[in-house]
């Protein structure tokens, strides 16, 4: 590859998605809606082009030139050493080219599908520029080979994420939920941009390559590494929607359906995965930070996992599904299966989607209507939609040979081959296989099969062309995508294979090594099985015997059972603990120690103040006239002051 | 071209101007605004000229940079003051916003039925010259000259124009001010009597600096040095203007009542001359006594980020709730200046530039609607998105750089300054970090409150902004977006005297005068 070929490339990607936003923003609205659309989707298609090349020249690049860092313009320059000193660099390696092709790929068919499912909103030309200011945000952030630049592309995507999630400004969840989100996110900021001057304080450089280089700077599991490591990590988390930052999530769907497929889905909450890949190097030196990501990331597989039961808005199901999801994948980033996690973000970015937009399709069918208990037997009407539904559905479950079962029993292996708490944790995962299983066919048979439970099932029509063909094209993806990568050893490995020259220092990991024919067919056996069980279990109880959720909720430990109906009460402990103490607190501050403490001693000085000022004065009417001679009289008072000084010593 | 006495020309230009104005007659209302336009706009031209034109190397040998040097005597020898006036980096910046904030006010004022317009226009253009002279002049007394100038005209301005509350709210400023600024007044006279140099002149005063003196002794206590009671003289001046909690409180009941158009000024520039005081004096003439009471003053800094933040919360009056935000915001800029390193510096004067765009762009966004809608409460208000689509997009792009949004300009500031905090103490960021959780909270209440949900009374029937008032915001806005795609060339000016303040400021061991290449990242 050569840098000015990148550096045109890395241009054209960015700028097609922000021209497409500032024209749909300045001229979009009296433009009228063909040409929204049309602005709107060829800006991506074009940037999907251009990463199509990209992708190109990645592959083709011989080995020693697989990753170029371009410098575009210098950010701040004040001087060398500790002194800040940053780039717009962007750099161009498998990591980033994969993480490209996602975005512009599954943002195209997204953005197609956008144009039928906005069709009848008048906010039309809003959403598409504010669509394509996440692309372009989001393209920044994985591009970025500076830590300036990536905070400002990871805070730019929680940015583009509040405005569409409060994309219906006039609904007050909507606005809660958008403000949710973001502080949410910014907390994630503030530990990322403190993990930047650490990295800062050690390698006095804030470009990624020059951190990368100089690793050797950290000692080998020290605390002070372990720390940068937590607060990336931190950072992550709360991107990500992982404990104990991950409760902006659930009601970030009250954002239009293909924002949730796009971002709260597909690419922006995967970005923690990303930033942990990418921080790799910092990562294979910090096995206690690696461990405590990968505990943190089954932990919420496992929480979201149980929440997912018992949700019966068909839109949150499937955003605890994600939170589960990349759980799953921070646990394999963490304990340092970076390649297999990425292609679980890969499979997943496909299914997703998918599941997303197929939902998005019965919503608009029924009208808006979220409650899966108002749905049923939709496979009839909408036959199209149903059958890709659960094409995503067997993905999400692990049945074997669809492309979510390559991904994620490739990177429960792994975790079986780690040994101590990795395998504990590995037998965690094989519980949350089966309650995946569970949840995504207990959604799919409620939603589309059994009776119908509302008039209005009976007259929902299946969606229009525009809103099938792309969620038709994932379909296919869903279903086939994880081909190209087997978990045996020895088998096709085309996403390590292509990721290998990033992550090749993690071939000496610390923590997981790809397991054995034996390790690795053991642990796929009982995965798979766990998978069946969840979906067989699914099938009895919600094909066949069909009990409402309640009934099966009372089958479960009531303590399991209420835990999932009121997601942990996560919600609650912050409101309690945080929200409302700090409010509380601001109140009590603002009545007694700004007026009784701060004001009273400035009033009390004041008034003795003035005082002696007006002693004799009537303070009303003179006031202006007075004031002014007065201080004319204290700068005169001070020259002569100083003067007379003088002359007496 | 060297002869000619640019800086002179800065200052007393709008006082020539607001001359000029008594002699037309009050109801030619369309010359007065004409002609305090184009006075404001000659100079904010000529400055951007000077600032521009800077980067060639100052006169040699001194402690400071200054560009445009220009030293005659004053007051003869007894008191030996000099009118003497210099550009540095920070200058530059302070004098480049007083110019853009002034010219912002005259257009903003030039859109309002002011009665007696003249009488504003002149005292807004005396306020200029003033706040000018606080920025150039490199002689203590005539920093204090027109330090106290300024009082003057804001005094008239807030008496004059201000709204009901006025009377309580004035008085408090300027009671305060004067207050501080006569303690700096003593220290000022100390400095001089205490200098074998025995000159008011900053350049000589930290050439050849005073003895320390010996503490004083108290019936037995050792209290402080003198050059210690100086020092503690100029920061309670300084941290007045800034202003640091406790020191704050006349700033939001005088923001309340303060016109909308002087507004634009007051909060844009007045308030940074306390940062741009506590660089250019306090650092650098009291390296040492700096250094002893740098832990008071950033725990001054993180408590008034903190505090300001939490009244914001609890605000409902917008206007009051922008002051509280304000009063946070400057606690990062004295958080930067206590960090004494050249990153904080750096980041407190890029900052300094990023809060007065952005304060008096929130103000006239605030003015336009309280306006437009004839109410300030946070509850009465909501829905605005729908009525004021433009409205609704420049108020957003302002909202998030007050809340120090990537990629906007104050995040190059706020970063700047957070690497500077955390090169001296790593706990600063995380508490100051706080602050700034906070102030997405409240800064994205108030636009969401004002901007979203379905309209209230107050609400409906609201027009968007006028193109004038867009024409007058597209430009703040691009500054915002610029500035924080690129701020190198701000870095660039503000760098130019940053070394020397960090120098200075490490006292009279550090080596003389050379950059400091490896202030030491944190081990």
């Amino acid at each position: 590859m050569r840098v000015d070929t990148v550096q045109v490339l890395c241009g054209l990607i960015l700028l097609l998605p922000l021209a497409g936003c500032v024209l749909n923003g300045l001229v979009g609205p009296r433009a009228g809606r063909k040409f929204v659309n049309l602005a709107g989707t060829l800006s991506i298609l074009a940037s999907f082009i251009v990463a199509c090349v990209m992708f190109g020249h990645v592959i083709a690049a011989d080995a020693a030139h697989k990753a170029i860092t371009v410098h575009m313009w210098q950010w701040l320059d004040l001087g060398t050493g500790a002194n800040l000193s940053a780039g717009v660099d962007f750099t161009l390696d498998p990591l980033s080219a994969l993480m490209v092709m996602v975005i512009t790929g599954v943002g195209f068919l997204i953005h197609v599908y956008s144009v039928g499912y906005m069709k009848h909103d008048d906010g039309v030309a809003r959403f598409f520029a504010y669509m394509n200011f996440f692309i372009f945000s989001m393209l920044l952030l994985v591009l970025a080979a500076d830590l300036v630049i990536l905070i400002v592309g990871w805070a730019l995507v929680a940015l583009s994420s509040y405005l569409l999630i409060g994309f219906w400004y006039q609904r007050p969840s909507a606005v809660l939920a958008a403000r949710k989100a973001f502080i949410t996110q910014v907390i994630g900021d503030v530990a990322l941009v403190v993990a930047a001057f650490m990295i800062a304080g050690k390698v006095n450089s804030l470009s990624l390559p020059t951190i990368f280089g100089g690793v050797g700077a950290f000692d080998k599991g020290g605390a002070y590494v372990t720390g940068i490591c937590i607060l990336l990590a931190i950072g992550a988390f709360a991107k990500s929607a992982q404990f104990p930052l991950h409760t902006w999530l659930p009601d970030a769907m009250e954002g239009p359906t293909p924002v949730s497929a796009l971002i709260h889905a597909a690419t922006m909450v995967t970005a923690g995965v990303y930033l942990i890949a990418r921080f790799h190097p910092l990562f294979d030196i910090a096995p206690t930070a690696q461990l405590i990501v990968a505990c943190v990331g089954m932990g919420t597989a496992l929480m979201a996992a149980i929440t997912a039961l018992s949700q019966i808005d068909i839109k949150r199901v499937i955003a605890y599904s994600t939170m589960s999801q990349i759980g799953l994948m921070i646990f394999a980033v963490g304990m340092g299966a970076y390649s297999v996690g990425m292609f679980h973000f890969t499979t997943h970015a496909i299914f997703k989607a998918l599941l997303f937009l197929a939902a998005g399709n019965v919503i608009h069918a029924l009208g808006d209507e979220q409650d899966i208990r108002l749905m049923g037997g939709l496979a009839g009407k909408m036959k199209w939609t149903a059958a890709i539904f659960a094409a995503g559905s067997v993905s999400l479950a692990g049945f074997p040979l669809v492309s979510g079962w390559f991904s994620k029993e490739a990177l429960l292996g792994f975790g079986a081959n780690g040994g101590g708490l990795l395998l504990a944790l590995y037998f965690v995962g094989v519980a949350v296989n089966i309650l995946t299983g569970l949840y995504a066919f207990r959604l799919y048979f409620t939603v589309f099969q059994g009776k119908p439970q509302t008039a209005r099932v009976f007259a929902a029509k299946e969606a229009p062309m525009v809103m099938l063909a792309p969620v038709a094209v994932l379909g296919v993806g869903a279903l086939f995508f994880g081909w190209i990568e087997w978990p045996f050893p020895g088998l096709w490995h085309l996403m390590s294979d292509f990721l290998s020259p990033v992550f090749h220092t993690a071939a000496s990991g610390p923590l997981a090594q790809e397991p054995g024919w034996t390790v690795a067919s053991l642990a796929l056996v009982v995965g798979t099985l766990a998978s069946l069980i969840g979906i067989g279990g699914a099938f009895r109880l919600w094909y066949q015997h069909r009990p409402d959720a309640a009934v099966v909720a009372d089958r479960l430990p009531r303590l399991v059972s209420l835990l999932s109906l009121h997601k942990f009460y996560f919600d609650e402990m912050y409101d309690a603990l945080l929200v409302r103490p700090l409010c509380a607190l601001a109140r009590v501050m603002r009545k007694t120690v700004e007026p009784g403490g701060m004001d009273r001693w400035v009033r009390g000085t004041s008034g003795s103040v003035s005082e002696m000022g007006f002693i004799a004065r009537d303070t009303e009417t003179g006031l202006i006239r007075d004031y002014a001679v007065y201080m004319v009289a204290a700068a005169v008072l001070g020259v002569v002051a100083s003067a007379l000084l003088w002359f007496v010593r | 071209m060297t002869n000619i006495p640019w800086l002179s020309i800065v200052i007393f230009l709008p006082l020539t101007a607001s001359l000029a104005l008594q002699l037309v007659p009050g109801r030619a209302r369309g010359l007065i605004k004409g002609l305090t336009i184009a006075a404001t706009l000659a100079t904010a031209v000529l400055v951007a000229c000077l600032v521009a034109n800077m980067s060639g190397s100052p006169a040699q040998g001194t402690p400071l940079p200054l560009h445009y040097d220009e030293n005659q005597s004053w007051i003869p020898d007894p008191v030996n003051a000099h009118y003497h006036l210099g550009l540095d980096g920070l200058a530059a910046w302070m004098l480049a916003l007083n110019a853009g904030v002034f010219l912002l006010g005259a257009l903003v004022v030039s859109r309002r039925d002011v009665d007696r317009m003249k009488l504003f226009c002149g005292l807004l253009l005396l306020t200029e010259t003033a706040t000018a002279g606080v920025i150039l002049a490199a002689d203590m007394l005539l920093f204090y000259f027109f330090w106290e100038a300024m009082l003057i005209p804001l005094y008239f301005l807030l008496s004059n124009f201000g709204s009901e509350k006025r009377g309580r709210a004035t008085l408090k400023f300027i009671i305060f001010t004067v207050a501080g600024s006569l303690l700096m007044l003593l220290a000022i006279i100390y400095l001089k009597v205490n200098s074998p140099a025995n000159s008011f002149d900053l350049e000589v005063l930290l050439r050849t600096p005073g003895p320390a003196g010996d503490a004083v002794n108290f019936y037995g206590i050792h209290l402080f040095t003198p050059q210690q009671f100086a020092f503690l003289a100029f920061a309670i001046a300084f941290a007045i203007k800034l202003p640091l909690v406790p020191f704050h409180t006349w700033l939001p009941d005088l923001y309340e009542s303060c016109p909308p158009a002087a507004l634009v000024f007051f909060a844009g520039v007045v308030s940074k001359l306390g940062a741009f005081g506590f660089i250019r004096y306090a650092i650098t003439l009291f390296p040492g006594p700096v250094h002893d009471f740098q832990w008071l003053l950033l725990t001054l800094s993180v408590i008034t980020i903190i505090y300001g933040a939490l009244m914001a919360l609890s605000e409902s009056d917008i206007k009051r709730i922008v002051a509280y935000a304000s009063i946070s915001h400057l606690g990062v800029i004295g958080l930067g200046i206590f960090a004494l390193n050249a990153n904080g510096i750096n980041g407190a004067i890029i900052q300094i530039v990023n809060h007065g765009i952005i304060i008096a762009s929130l103000f006239l966004v605030l003015g336009i609607i309280e306006q437009r809608t004839g109410t300030r409460d946070r509850h009465e208000l909501a829905g605005l998105e729908k009525q004021m689509p433009y409205l609704y997009f420049f108020f957003l792009v302002i909202t998030l750089a007050a809340l120090g949004m990537p990629g906007l300009n104050s995040f190059a500031g706020e970063f700047t300054i957070m690497l500077g905090a955390f090169q001296t103490f790593w706990l600063l960021p995380v508490l100051a970090g706080i602050g700034v959780v906070l102030a997405c909270w409240y800064m994205l209440r108030l636009h969401q409150g004002l901007m979203h949900e379905p309209l209230q009374p107050r609400t409906d029937g609201v027009r968007d902004i006028s193109f004038v008032e867009g024409w007058v915001l597209v430009p703040l806005i691009a500054l915002m977006i610029g500035i924080g795609v690129y701020p190198k060339p701000v870095g660039d000016i503000a760098n130019l005297s940053t070394h020397q303040y960090v120098t200075l400021s490490s006292g009279p061991d550090a080596p003389a005068f050379t950059p400091i290449a490896n202030s030491g990242g944190p081990g």
